[in-house]
């Protein structure tokens, strides 16, 4: 009968099949064969690995520079040191400067020791992003970065090329002074002229060290010395007119007249007109400077509000002695005499 | 010993820093302004690059932070706000995603803490609801603009945020006027639209934006405003019922179980009185469906209650006549072009016949408009009719209406047609005549009432509801055949008296007197109260002062509206009811109409008989108030004589038609006779849908299972067999039934074979 062939048909799939010792296990149905036969594999190039341009592993390392790792980051960064090319572009200053407020403090280091190897002409045209970042830093929550952005700053500083400087002091003379004030811990938005600030804390003035900041004293600041020396350096750039030796070369030209400096092209030759804001989005009216900080007299008018939070600071670190009250006192004596030429100016 | 302790405190996490900044603001300034500055800092990075921005889950924080704590600092932060704004404003398409919300919910934030104003954060945030392209942006921005006006309008309406948005809307629609692409005007629609659906926005002022959306230059802003007109708020209704039974819900738990389904409630009741009917009856189920009983009445009076100012949109509108013309010559007329699709275009024709309708508008060209689209072979041509009968109402000239009723009456009802488009013309035919009845002469009446004879029933019944409407409104213009009885002896008797009533066009419909008030009298008379003698006028006053104060509690119609009047000031209302023979004199100069009311009662009566009721019952109204229980009085006796019936039909019920909407499937007329094959066989298979058919046996042998008996005994050995009566019984059948069988084995086989 017909449907007895069925049911055995039916059956058979259900039979379980024998194992025999010495035979391989018979493959199930829903086996699918994998290999394949193939006379010939085409290669379109005849090395598997592919080599890279140093210009491609450098990019590739530009952009490791971002790596979540901090290891690798770190990698990246002293790669990148040792194999900098001749000109450097903005893509790396665009990715490696948000790294001034790494928290690692290894990656941090590395930052500064590879803006340092980077020559300081190809870093001119990118100082205003990094001081952005070391605004930024200065002001920053975590201690350590703040500790370390003073580092940078004295580096721009301490720059071959002095229009680097002169770009720090002209363009962000005002905010540098606050960022350093948050640094330092001294209170300088509190004139003794305009009267105490809002809010129930009144302060004296005769005493700011400690009270202000809620007691972060010069002890308790790291790298308070470091932070101290980059601030002698800013000032005294910003309130001496000739002390870069270009600015010495350009008061030796002929003088028609004694405001002819004014009058000329800006010195700061990378950014002339940096400060007409045409291209800077960005007009925030608080920290921005109201007016040019191109001339000595003009930064002055600036630091005058900040002066006497600045001096008491700086008075009650002196009492500390040592390294800082050194440092301190030259710092006081300059201010003094600085007050004393813009007094006789005006 | 403070100063130490918060030394040990020094934040170095922004979470620390916001909550030390919240309890003591004055000693943490400098750390506030120091972060204050990093955001500075940190915004002007951004502001370099901002596509290229890394760093912002920090900045996310730290403009919360801000935010959170500003209002501690409002000297140092005035710039905040519009910080944000600019950067909300100029990058907002390159922001990331994350970013982007923060500002948004910061603003918001600074909102709630009345840092900004309301109207300031509207400003900031509409215009980016036109201009961002991420779909998920937009709806954010848009559920925030609701959220903020339902917030600010929760406790008591906030007029002058509301004003200000919709002027700000206004503009919007009004400057995107004429522009291609519209999506400011789109935006402007659609949330007013939403605000007007929630009852945030309830004013003119909301009707007048949406006006100004349904008269803009672009298709799919005109589409908003017009369906907004038509069916919002029908949405808004639903919404509040929704609503309010979700109220009920949390009100009483116990009738939750009818009250959960919004229209739930009376299938429900049936259900429970049917099964009290099959079930034992218990106590338990009793009280069961008194709950329920209790529960849909109480629902039923929360329906009829007026919600806070549920004014329709077209009832708002300031002026509609402008409205109607303008959006008819904008939208609809050749100029315009087709620039609106078949189905748009019949929206705008049902608004534009509903504005007609309700303010009784004339759009003259409106009529002749239609008239292109009356023919049975036009697409949707119920629509148009629809609107056709809308747009009639009593003061449209006969002129201008007569020639829509006459094409339809050539292109509808033919004998040409088939039968539902005739009924479907007859239908339009009466719903329009019912506004107007002047829009016919009485010849194409005639001949349209002739089709009370149609085979179809549809027809026959359109007819006849033709008749029957123009037995109650004009039964000069029918035929002798069709007025009826009592309509010619209305007739006749009104041509005795010499007023002959003739229906004009612009002449209202006034009420006059109360209807069935004579059978009052009489029974009055009859109960003997009726005594005008001035000394009775003390027992009167008693008597009324009962009257007055009737229990109405187990009447239907509840007695909110009633207020007790105290006994001795009725006198004073009855000095001012005095003065009212002026109206008797109207009433006799058109009595024909009151006449026409109330036949019933005064077709036994002869003309002089006639007269004097008409006096007693001038008298009646002139001298007496009535108190509510003789208004209960009236009603039953009204009911008594059978006066009702006729009450509810004719004019009085046309009065108030020309607002109501007509809806294009009924004047199809009621589906009659056999349905067709398909919707037999949709019927059919609708009841099929899980039943499973076919021989149970089939479905036995298709399985797997164990040997049937049958099978056992067909395979049993035959020598096993032999000797049993079954055989054996075989041989010795006789020949009758042995041919039997054989029959039956043969019918059998064939059978089988024609299965297979």
């Amino acid at each position: 009968m017909g449907s007895q062939r069925k049911k055995k048909e039916k059956k058979k799939d259900f039979v379980k099949p024998k194992l025999k010792v010495g035979k391989s296990k018979p493959k199930p149905t829903s086996h699918t064969e994998l290999g394949f036969k193939a006379k010939a594999i085409d290669l379109p190039e005849q090395s598997i690995t592919k080599a890279h341009t140093s210009r491609e592993t450098f990019d590739h390392y530009v952009s490791l520079a971002r790596h979540h790792s901090h290891t690798t980051r770190r990698e990246a960064l002293t790669y990148l040191q040792s194999h900098l090319p001749e000109d450097v572009d903005s893509s790396l200053f665009t990715s490696i400067s948000p790294l001034i407020l790494d928290p690692t403090p290894t990656v941090r280091a590395a930052v500064l020791s590879l803006v340092r190897a980077i020559p300081s002409s190809s870093l001119a045209p990118h100082v205003h992003l990094i001081s952005l970042y070391i605004h930024a830093g200065m002001t920053h929550l975590a201690p350590e970065v703040r500790a370390d952005s003073s580092k940078f700053m004295l580096l721009l500083l301490k720059a071959e090329e002095s229009d680097i400087a002169m770009q720090l002091v002209t363009r962000s003379w005002e905010k540098s002074l606050h960022c350093f004030g948050s640094l330092l811990g001294w209170d300088l938005t509190t004139s003794p002229m305009s009267g105490s600030s809002t809010g129930p804390s009144a302060h004296t003035d005769s005493i700011k060290w400690n009270n202000v900041g809620n007691a972060t004293s010069i002890d308790g600041i790291v790298n308070a010395a470091g932070h101290l020396e980059a601030l002698s350096l800013f000032l005294r750039l910003g309130l001496s007119d000739n002390l870069t030796r270009e600015m010495q070369a350009q008061s030796q030209l002929p003088v028609y007249h004694a405001d002819t400096g004014k009058h000329l092209i800006p010195r700061n030759t990378t950014a002339p007109y940096a400060r007409l804001g045409l291209f800077v989005e960005d007009k925030s009216g608080s920290l921005s400077t109201v007016w040019s900080t191109e001339d000595t007299s003009a930064r002055y008018q600036l630091l005058k509000p900040m002066l006497s939070g600045m001096l008491s600071g700086l008075d009650s670190g002196r009492r500390r002695g040592g390294e800082i009250g050194r440092t301190c006192k030259h710092l006081i004596d300059f201010l003094e005499k600085a007050k004393l030429e813009a007094e006789k100016l005006q | 010993m403070p100063k130490r302790r918060r030394a040990a405190l020094l934040p170095n996490n922004i979470a620390l820093l916001q909550n030390l900044v919240r309890r003591d603001p004055g000693s943490y300034k400098e750390e506030f302004l120091v972060q204050y500055r990093h955001y500075a800092t940190q915004k002007e990075i951004l502001v370099t690059n901002p596509s290229g921005f890394h760093d912002t889950d920090a900045f996310l924080d730290q403009i919360g932070f801000i935010a959170q704590v500003c209002t501690c600092y409002p000297s140092d932060t005035k710039a905040f706000p519009e910080d944000l704004a600019e950067l909300l404003s100029k990058h907002h398409t390159v922001l990331p995603v994350e970013l982007r919300e923060k500002i948004v919910q910061s603003l918001m934030l600074l909102r709630n803490r009345g840092v900004i104003t309301s109207e300031r954060l509207i400003q900031i945030i509409f215009p980016l609801l036109t201009t961002t392209n991420s779909k998920t942006f937009r709806k954010d921005i848009y559920t925030t603009l609701v959220r903020l006006l339902k917030h600010a309008n929760r406790n008591a309406k906030a007029p002058k945020l509301n004003r200000s948005v919709q002027t700000l809307l206004f503009t919007l629609l009004e400057s995107s006027d004429g522009v291609a692409a519209a999506p400011d005007g789109l935006w402007a629609a659609k949330l007013t639209r939403e605000l007007w659906r929630r009852s945030i926005w309830d004013d003119p002022r909301t009707a007048e934006i949406m006006k100004q959306a349904a008269l803009h230059g672009n298709t799919k802003v005109v589409i908003a405003g017009v369906s907004f007109f038509l069916g919002v708020d029908r949405e808004r209704e639903k919404a509040t019922r929704k609503k309010r039974g979700l109220d009920d819900d949390d009100d009483s738990s116990d009738d939750s179980a009818s009250s959960d389904d919004g229209e739930g409630g009376k299938p429900q009741i049936a259900g429970i009185k049917h099964r009290m009917g099959i079930n034992k009856k218990s106590g338990k189920r009793a009280r069961k469906l008194e709950a329920a009983m209790r529960a849909l009445k109480k629902k039923e009076k929360g329906a009829g209650l007026p919600t806070q100012l549920n004014f329709a949109a077209i009832h708002l509108l300031h002026d509609p006549q402008g409205f109607a013309d303008r959006l008819f010559s904008q939208t609809l007329s050749r100029s315009s072009g087709n620039k609106f699709t078949l189905e748009q275009r019949i929206q705008i024709l049902n608004l534009v016949s509903r504005l007609i309708g309700v303010h009784k508008l004339s759009v003259l060209g409106f009529y002749s408009y239609l008239l292109k689209y009356l023919t049975p072979k036009q697409r949707n041509v119920t629509q148009f009719m629809a609107a056709a009968a809308q747009s009639s109402h009593d003061l449209v000239p006969p002129d201008a209406l007569s020639p829509v009723i006459r094409k339809i009456a050539d292109e509808f009802v033919s004998d040409g047609v088939a039968a539902e488009v005739a009924a479907a013309g007859l239908n339009t035919i009466r719903e329009i005549l019912t506004r107007n009845p002047l829009a016919i002469e009485a010849d194409l009446l005639q001949d349209l009432t002739e089709y009370k004879g149609s085979k179809s029933k549809s027809v026959m019944m359109a007819a006849r509801s033709l008749i029957g409407l123009y037995r109650g409104v004009a039964p000069e213009m029918l035929a002798r055949k069709d007025r009826g009885k009592i309509a010619s002896m209305e007739m006749n008797a009104a041509a005795a008296a010499g007023q002959a009533k003739k229906l004009q066009y612009g002449v209202e419909n006034v009420v006059e007197g109360i209807p069935g008030l004579e059978l009052l009298e009489r029974w009055r008379k009859e109960q003997g109260l009726d005594n005008d003698d001035e000394d009775a006028a003390a027992k009167e006053a008693k008597d009324d002062d009962d009257a007055w104060n009737i229990d109405m509690s187990d009447s239907e119609e509840s007695d909110n509206g009633w207020i007790d009047v105290e006994s001795d000031k009725e006198y004073d209302v009855s000095d001012d009811g005095a003065g009212r023979p002026e109206d008797d004199e109207s009433d006799e100069d058109d009595d024909s109409d009151d006449s026409d009311k109330e036949p019933d009662a005064e077709e036994q009566l002869p003309d002089a008989k006639r007269a004097k009721t008409e006096n007693v019952v001038q008298n009646l109204m002139a001298t007496k108030i009535l108190a509510p229980a003789d208004f209960q009085k009236l009603d039953e006796l009204r009911t008594k004589a059978g006066l009702d019936k006729i009450l509810h039909g004719g004019q009085s019920a046309a009065a108030g038609r020309h607002q109501d909407s007509v809806d294009a499937i009924s004047l199809l007329g009621s589906k009659t006779g056999k349905a067709d094959k398909e919707e037999r066989m949709a019927a059919v298979m609708e009841g099929r849908q899980d039943r499973q058919f076919g021989s149970k046996k089939g479905k036995k042998d298709s399985q797997p299972h164990s040997t049937t008996n049958k099978e056992k005994a067909r395979k049993k050995n035959f020598i096993m067999m032999i000797h049993k009566r079954d055989v054996q019984g075989k041989n010795k059948k006789s020949l009758r039934d042995k041919q039997k069988s054989l029959r039956a084995h043969i019918d059998k086989q064939k059978k089988s074979k024609r299965k297979h």
